[in-house]
């Protein structure tokens, strides 16, 4: 492991060929990459702009955080890997979408919400909303709450029109 | 933090299908996700020998999961963006057991630390749950409580609060007294006034039984000069109360004030690592000028208001009581429809407001990185920037200017309306019943209806000001109820003169309980030694020297100084003798003279030049405008990082201490400094014994011993010479340092 460490910060990034790679899904539920004839167990998965382009730039790392390699498009795996792999991403990088605001309380600046989201009904509260509330860029807004969950609504012209009353209420 | 959280009943029905008896549960944590990542509580428990996941999806929990405790060898909760997973390990085997969001993760760190102490010591050691869980939201209200106390403003009890603060009024008593009486005499003359107008109108000017003129001329004057003396004397009680508010609520202030500062100089580092710098300091700053509004102005105003209510109140009801609740009964409704108004027209002037600080933080990155915008030429994209926002702080100004003009004149309107009602009700009984009202009580009531106004509206903001003010001091209170780093044991051992001789006993560490940082370390250091640290950022080695200065207290295991537990020796005694010269040296704002002696303010003049000389700082302090009497830090002279480094090290030499710590005290200047702070911290580290850390490993060319740290633990130890023959760790270091910037320093 301390061996390791230091090949850590020699490493160059490889990309992996897409044809070769296969990410299969073990007993237990964590991951294994194959490539070729490497197999790595456990793996852990990263985007690299997981917010721009999820889908793109995809680094696999050993459980130490030690880089395998990089594919730079999901869509060109086959169809479990991509699955997998999105499974993966989606545990370890949650950020619920917002489809409907029933109310937002305010008091003394904070606030409290309930909200209905892609993962179900949910109340949260934040802290002062001029720091909480994000534009991102227009009508695309973030909103972190106490906790440091964060919240997304990609545009906010396609909220139901009440929730959109509500949410312009308040930012 | 409890690791047992309170079970529903349908699971602990589940459990006893399970043959799990209550009393076997170590842990039962509950999550708030599902395994396909939807919001639903996911359970978490373990006994001696067992861990299970019960999932509650439906009204009927599910086993999902049910594992034997001794499979595994340690268990892991790693927490990515908003949520992560928890699973069970055993070599080269990682079985996956919840998910959970960031606001479960904390207690799957503890579990994950609690299950692998269970399944290797066979028990989960009480300290675990010792620790308290501090609070973000409410448990009561939902709302977020206050970051640095955890208090909710909302809904903590506030007698006791109220009781403490007037404890700081006590001396003042004499005074508000005095304030009081003025406050009172002061209503006595606003209400008379109107009286005095009435009578005026009715014996001298709207007289009913024929007169004669010179009787009624020199009643006139009699009241006109009546009316300007109790003018004159309304005034004079004004700036009489205005000047004591002034002296009281700013020396109630700087007695909290004070406290406060001397208090947080007190508290433990580990204080100010749970908090923002930022937010402690709003506790000085605005919650005790919350308190100062609230004590000055808004105490006396409210209390003069409610005088002047219940006065205006009773001379109505004894003028004419029917009117008066004319008067009384509508003014509520209309001041309570101004609040609403002015929330909504606020939030308008808020969202400017907003807007305002996107304009401005747009023009504040694009001047201050003009340099950067221009050598990339995008000037044209920066100004682009700056309409786009430019025009959306138009467009909300202009919509909230034109809220704010259409819905303020009706309710200025509205305010009017309540004297129109007197005016018609007194004036159809001033008509019909002339024996009832007169003309003067009519003025009364028209002038009492508007004097009515004021403290009707402040009845309606006191819940608002009262809880904000109680909030405020509340989060005073709790800062300063937190008990300061403990000086000095009673039992102290005190220790005017270190030899040097530090020694770690198994030592085990972390910041967060939690997360040990340092893992069963032990080493012996001998006075006078140089002793070099060595290892990967994030290593342990600044928490090393962190526990040399009792700046942290070991959580397990013992570190000694002469051969005494550094718990048992006087704090100032030890800190006395131990300086730092750290990575990012600090310099406070004052002159260079001040922050070289900062250690020792009574040293004499040639005792700074010869620290300064040693330091190898004299020389540039001599080409400062002012030489030593330059001031630096803030609004003082710039210098460069180099020469911040080198006044730290003179403040480290004047103190001279027997135990010297160098935090990378190199690793932010360039080559050519770096060899003149090296030599001056060759000469520093003489005869003392000496904790070095560096990255640049040539800086340790002069270290007795290097002691090479990996994750939290000594990996290895020994001279450079020993190290590089043992082609471990250090080897590798040296060997990469010189693949990157091919400079043969270390003389092998």
């Amino acid at each position: 492991m301390l061996q390791s460490a230091f090949e850590r910060e020699k490493s160059q990034i490889r990309v992996l060929e897409p044809d070769k790679v296969k990410v299969i899904r073990r007993e237990g539920g964590a991951l294994e990459l194959r490539y070729g004839e490497e197999v790595h167990y456990p793996i852990r998965v990263k985007q690299a702009f997981p917010l721009t382009n999820p889908e793109n730039y995809i680094v696999f790392l050993t459980e130490h955080g030690k880089q395998i390699g990089m594919v730079e498009d999901l869509n060109k795996l086959d169809e479990e890997s991509r699955k997998n792999i999105l499974e993966e991403l989606d545990t370890v990088f949650f950020v619920p979408q917002i489809k409907k605001i029933f109310w937002i309380k305010e008091r003394f600046g904070s606030s409290k919400w309930k909200v209905e989201t892609d993962r179900g009904i949910r109340e949260f509260s934040t802290r002062s909303l001029h720091e909480s509330v994000k534009e991102v860029e227009d009508g695309h807004i973030v909103i972190t709450d106490t906790e440091g969950l964060q919240y997304e609504i990609k545009n906010i012209d396609e909220l139901p029109p009440k929730s959109k009353k509500i949410l312009l209420g308040v930012i | 933090m409890p690791l047992k959280e309170e079970l529903p009943e349908t699971i602990k029905e589940l459990l006893e299908e399970q043959k799990i008896k209550e009393e076997e549960i170590l842990l039962a944590l509950q999550s708030d996700l599902n395994d396909k990542g939807q919001f639903s509580p996911t359970w978490l428990i373990a006994t001696k020998d067992k861990i299970l996941v019960i999932s509650t999806d439906d009204t009927k929990p599910k086993l999902l999961q049910s594992l034997p405790l001794k499979d595994y060898k340690f268990f892991k909760a790693e927490i990515g963006v908003g949520g992560g997973f928890f699973s069970a390990c055993s070599d080269g085997y990682e079985r996956r057991l919840l998910r959970f969001t960031t606001a479960t993760a904390r207690k799957f760190q503890v579990a994950a630390n609690a299950l692998g102490r269970l399944v290797n010591e066979g028990h989960i050691p009480p300290d675990i749950l010792a620790e308290e869980e501090s609070k973000k939201v409410c448990p009561r209200c939902g709302f977020p409580v206050d970051p640095v106390s955890g208090i909710c403003p909302q809904c903590s009890p506030k007698g006791a609060v109220v009781r403490r603060l007037l404890s700081y009024i006590k001396p003042y008593y004499p005074t508000i007294l005095i304030l009081v009486s003025l406050l009172l005499l002061g209503t006595a003359f606003d209400v008379i006034s109107p009286l005095v107008s009435r009578n005026m109108i009715d014996k001298a000017l709207v007289v009913r039984e024929p007169t004669p003129t010179e009787t009624r001329l020199a009643l006139l004057k009699a009241y006109v000069l009546l009316m300007a003396g109790l003018g004159i004397g309304s005034m004079l009680l004004g700036i009489f109360q205005q000047r004591i508010y002034a002296f009281l609520g700013n020396s109630v202030l700087f007695d909290i004030r004070r406290q406060l500062f001397e208090h947080l100089q007190f508290l433990s580092v580990s204080y100010y690592d749970k908090r923002q710098v930022g937010a402690v300091m709003s506790r000085v700053t605005q919650d005790t000028s919350a308190l100062q509004e609230f004590l000055g102005w808004h105490i006396p105003f409210l209390f003069s208001q409610m005088v002047l209510l219940l006065g205006i109140g009773a001379v109505m009801i004894s003028l004419n009581w029917r009117i008066a609740l004319l008067v009384l009964i509508p003014t509520p409704l209309v001041a309570y429809l101004t609040r609403v108004m002015g929330r909504k027209i606020h939030h308008l002037f808020h969202r400017v407001w907003d807007r305002w600080s996107k304009v401005i933080a747009v023009l504040n990155s694009a001047l201050s990185g003009i340099r950067v915008v221009k050598a990339f030429a995008q000037e044209e994209r920066e100004a682009q920037r700056f309409r786009e926002r430019a025009q959306e702080l138009t467009w909300n100004t202009i919509w909230a200017e034109q809220l704010w003009a259409t819905y303020m004149p009706p309710l200025f309107f509205l305010f009017g309306a309540t004297p129109l009602l007197v005016w018609y009700f007194g004036g159809k009984q001033l008509i019909l019943d002339p024996a009832h009202m007169s003309m003067g009580t009519l003025q009364a009531f028209i002038s009492y209806t508007f004097m009515i106004l004021g403290p009707i509206q402040a009845v309606t903001r006191v819940v608002n000001w009262l809880t904000r003010a109680l909030a405020a001091t509340e989060r005073i209170f709790e800062i300063l109820d937190t008990p300061p780093e403990v000086l000095d044991d009673e039992n102290a051992i005190p220790m005017p003169r270190i030899e040097g001789r530090v020694e770690f006993r198994n030592v085990t560490f972390g910041y967060d309980r939690y997360l040990p940082v340092l893992h069963n370390v032990s080493f012996e250091v001998k006075p006078g030694e140089i002793i070099g640290l060595v290892g990967r950022s994030g290593a342990g080695k600044t928490t090393i020297i962190n526990l040399i200065c009792r700046f942290y207290e070991a959580q397990e295991g013992q570190i000694l100084i002469d051969g005494v537990d550094i718990r048992k020796i006087r704090l100032r005694d030890l800190r006395n003798q131990i300086a730092i010269v750290p990575q990012d040296a600090y310099v406070f704002a004052g002159t260079v003279r001040e922050n070289i002696a900062y250690g020792k303010p009574d040293a004499t003049l040639e005792e700074i030049i010869e620290a300064a000389k040693a330091a190898n700082a004299h020389e540039f302090i001599m080409n400062l405008p002012y030489g030593y009497d330059t001031p630096i830090g803030e609004r003082g002279v710039m210098i460069s990082g180099g020469e911040r480094q080198r006044i730290a090290i003179a403040r480290a030499i004047l103190k001279n201490p027997r135990i010297l710590i160098l935090d990378e005290a190199t690793s932010l200047v360039d080559t050519e400094t770096e060899k003149q702070i090296q030599e001056a911290l060759d000469r520093l580290m003489q005869g003392r014994t000496v904790f070095a850390i560096a990255h640049r490993l040539s800086t340790l060319s002069n270290a007795h011993r290097l002691i090479v740290i990996e994750d939290g633990r000594i990996a290895e130890m020994g001279t450079h010479k020993e190290l590089l023959q043992k082609k471990g760790i250090y080897y590798q270091l040296v060997k990469l340092q010189r693949e990157m910037s091919r400079l043969v320093a270390i003389g092998v």
